[in-house]
């Protein structure tokens, strides 16, 4: 009872300074929208692309040569295959194409015909020399739709007819949106690739456990490769959308500076005002403690109000609205975008830690200055005045 | 009779142990019994407002004893010192000390907030108390907006609200004029009759020579010069 | 206690509206996870995918995981001239799992 009725004097004495109190809670909200979408979109995205990679190869076995990245010779297959453990070795030709009509970078992959037809794809797979598929983004950027022709330009300067036979849907967009897929025949002939060489050999195993001594035994067999593991993949993405790196920490330490800031300019200049209230309440016969709970009420509600609403806001713009400023910047500066409309994922020990990095610094900026004036007889507060 | 406030040779210094020490009260023995009227007299900086601080548990005694309905207040533990001041006494001082941002209501209701109560029962308290001052209707306005007068008996309020046994007044009759003064003391008279005790510091003869006051204690340089009968 | 209790009811709704999304999301992911997954596994799967077609504009962030960043002189993802994409993308490090035992053959 006694805390209510001190958070309902806690409330009064916010609604007396209605501009001071509109401009913090719009601060902090506002670093609140900022912070949380961040963490939203992060947690979203690396949760969906870590789901839907493990789906991918194994392992993937790159060539180098002279330090760099090199096609690697098909003949190499035989080699791993007969590596225990080894279950199929795949070439892979796939290489990037710029575009340079609309400035626009694609990827084109090389599949195996034979592959079974895609639920998230309209149209069909292409089968033969002159047809291909392409993502949503390429068809967004070319104004081309399904069997209409796609024109290329090969790596002799001939341009290239293809009919695009299926356009992926844009709920795949995250996978496909820059793709151009087509056989691996015609897209060897396309770039001009030899057929003793591929770009690289995806490898499939057995035993998932055993992926990393296999990678040893790859490495060992061919010593100029380099062997990259799912779990070495993944871990490229978890460290991508991590939280704690790039853009986030910037992101967060800047809006967390502005903030101490505030906190700071909060805590080393109790207001002739405020200590004179403190004076008058502690002779009306308010405790020390009262006074502190008043502040730490003032505080806490300021925040617990900031906090949520600023949640809130974050999770609608970033799940519903297709977070319209953020994912600019996440997107960076290329042409193709993809639709940001993120799976939502959410983890609650990162939204706890939010709260906990930004509610108690500001109660505590709030209480702690109250302290030095609530620990003094009243009389002397009030004499100063 | 057992005196409701005494005080033992008691001293008040501010800043001790600084350049700008200033004795305040230097030992001063006196008591109040129980419905008394007792005036403060004395010029300014002879010690009236420490003297009223402390026997009103707002601040300690450099030494000495201050005893309230027989228990030694001084050196009380700081939370049952509030408890004291805030079950006891009733302030009204010479600025007012009103919050200004607040309603009437809200500014007479501030002694409350602490008190196991109901909000019915601090809504009736409050109320009760601006009745008292005829003030009923002006309960919303904020105080900023009241005249003088008016604010002094915001305060009057705030400091009955707790039901006191004692009532201080620090320079009631300060930003009053003489008629405002006189309605003020009938004021103060009818809360006597009700069984109040009265401390008032003052300097105003309109004050000391009122028929209410039973006690004169006269001041200087923080000590007890003169006490006796109206 | 108006507005004490209009506060607390306010953040009551506002945790009500978060408890209401947290479900909501809870459900689409679980939707997203039986339904959608299988399907863009597949794709993945089918087209032997390894990244996500997020950054267009450089070849490290377009395949951040085949990103050749052993080679001397590539250049660095947390460079300017990819900004601002670039400088989300922290460079993941170079943590092979896989080790190598390099060991002098004996001269015959």
């Amino acid at each position: 009872m006694r805390y209510l009725k001190i958070l309902e004097y806690a409330l009064a004495s916010l609604l007396r300074r209605p501009g001071k109190t509109c401009a913090i809670l719009v601060v902090y909200t506002l670093m609140i929208v900022v912070l949380a979408s961040v963490l939203f979109l992060t947690q979203a995205l690396k949760t969906e692309a870590t789901t839907m990679l493990a789906g991918g190869p194994q392992l993937v076995v790159q060539k180098t040569m002279a330090g760099r990245h090199e096609l690697i010779p098909v003949s190499a297959v035989e080699k791993l295959v007969e590596i225990p453990g080894v279950k199929a070795v795949k070439p892979r030709v796939w290489g990037y194409y710029y575009d340079a009509l609309t400035g626009t970078n694609y990827t084109l992959q090389g599949f195996d015909t034979l592959a079974n037809e895609l639920s998230l794809l309209n149209g069909r797979l292409p089968r033969e020399e002159g047809e291909c598929a392409i993502g949503a983004g390429v068809a967004r950027s070319r104004l081309i739709h399904l069997q209409d022709e796609l024109i290329l330009i090969d790596y002799d300067n001939i341009g290239r007819i293809f009919t695009v036979t299926g356009v992926f849907v844009s709920a795949a967009d995250l996978l496909t949106q820059d793709l151009v897929v087509m056989p691996e025949g015609p897209l060897r002939q396309f770039f001009g690739m030899p057929d003793s060489l591929a770009t690289d050999l995806a490898v499939e195993v057995y035993n998932p456990n055993e992926v990393d001594t296999i990678a040893n035994k790859i490495k060992r067999s061919l010593p100029d490769s380099r062997p990259i593991t799912q779990s070495e993949l993944l871990r490229t993405y978890h460290a991508v959308f991590d939280w704690r790196g790039g853009m986030m920490l910037a992101l967060f330490s800047s809006a967390l500076m502005a903030f101490c800031i505030l906190a700071w300019d909060k805590a080393t200049g109790l207001s002739a005002g405020e200590r004179r209230e403190i004076g008058i309440l502690k002779a009306v016969g308010w405790d020390t403690g009262d006074v502190l709970l008043l502040k730490l009420w003032e505080g806490l509600a300021l925040s617990l109000l900031a906090f949520l609403s600023g949640c809130l806001i974050a999770f609608i713009l970033v799940f519903w609205w297709g977070t319209p400023v953020l994912g600019g910047i996440l997107r960076g500066w290329s042409v193709l975008f993809p639709a940001l409309r993120p799976t939502p994922f959410i983890d609650f020990y990162q939204l706890g830690t939010l709260a906990f990095l930004t509610i108690i610094p500001y109660v505590a900026s709030t209480v702690i200055p109250a302290w030095r004036a609530a620990v003094t007889d009243p009389d002397e507060v009030m004499r100063a005045s | 009779m057992n005196p409701l406030i005494r005080t033992e040779e008691v001293c008040k210094t501010y800043h001790p142990r600084k350049a700008d020490a200033t004795q305040a009260v230097a030992g001063i023995t006196m008591q109040v019994a129980s419905g008394e009227a007792v005036v403060l007299k004395g010029p300014s900086g002879s010690g009236k407002t420490s003297l009223l601080s402390l026997v009103g548990c707002m601040t300690r005694p450099t030494s000495g004893r201050v005893i309230v309905t027989g228990e030694e207040v001084s050196r009380l533990p700081e939370r049952f010192l509030t408890l004291v001041r805030r079950r006891t006494f009733g302030f009204v001082f010479q600025q007012y000390h009103l919050i200004p941002e607040l309603s009437v209501r809200d500014n007479v209701m501030l002694p409350l907030y602490p008190e196991r109560l109901s909000a019915n029962e601090m809504g009736r308290r409050v109320a009760a108390a601006l009745a008292e001052v005829e003030l009923t209707g002006l309960a919303r306005r904020r105080v900023t907006e009241l005249s003088g007068g008016e604010q002094q008996r915001v305060a009057i309020a705030r400091a009955l609200v707790n039901e006191p046994r004692v009532l201080i007044a620090d320079e009631p009759t300060a930003h009053l004029d003489s008629r405002l003064s006189t309605v003020l003391l009938e004021r103060f008279a009818a809360l006597k009759q009700a069984g109040l005790t009265l401390v008032i510091a003052t300097h105003d003869p309109q004050v000391y020579t009122h028929p209410l006051v039973d006690r004169i204690i006269e001041l200087h340089d923080g000590r007890l010069c003169k006490e006796g009968g109206a | 206690m108006i507005r004490s209790r209009a506060y607390l009811c306010l953040i009551a709704v506002l945790l009500t509206a978060l408890a209401g999304l947290t479900g909501w999301a809870q459900k689409t992911s679980a939707t997203f996870l039986a339904d959608g997954l299988p399907a863009r596994r597949q794709l993945v799967s089918v087209l032997s995918l390894t990244d996500l077609a997020l950054w267009t504009e450089a070849r490290y962030t377009r395949h951040p995981s085949m990103a050749d960043l052993f080679s001397p002189f590539q250049d660095h993802p947390g460079a300017f001239d990819h900004f601002p994409a670039g400088s989300l993308m922290a460079p993941a490090g170079p943590r092979p799992e896989t080790t190598m035992h390099i060991r002098r053959v004996a001269q015959p």
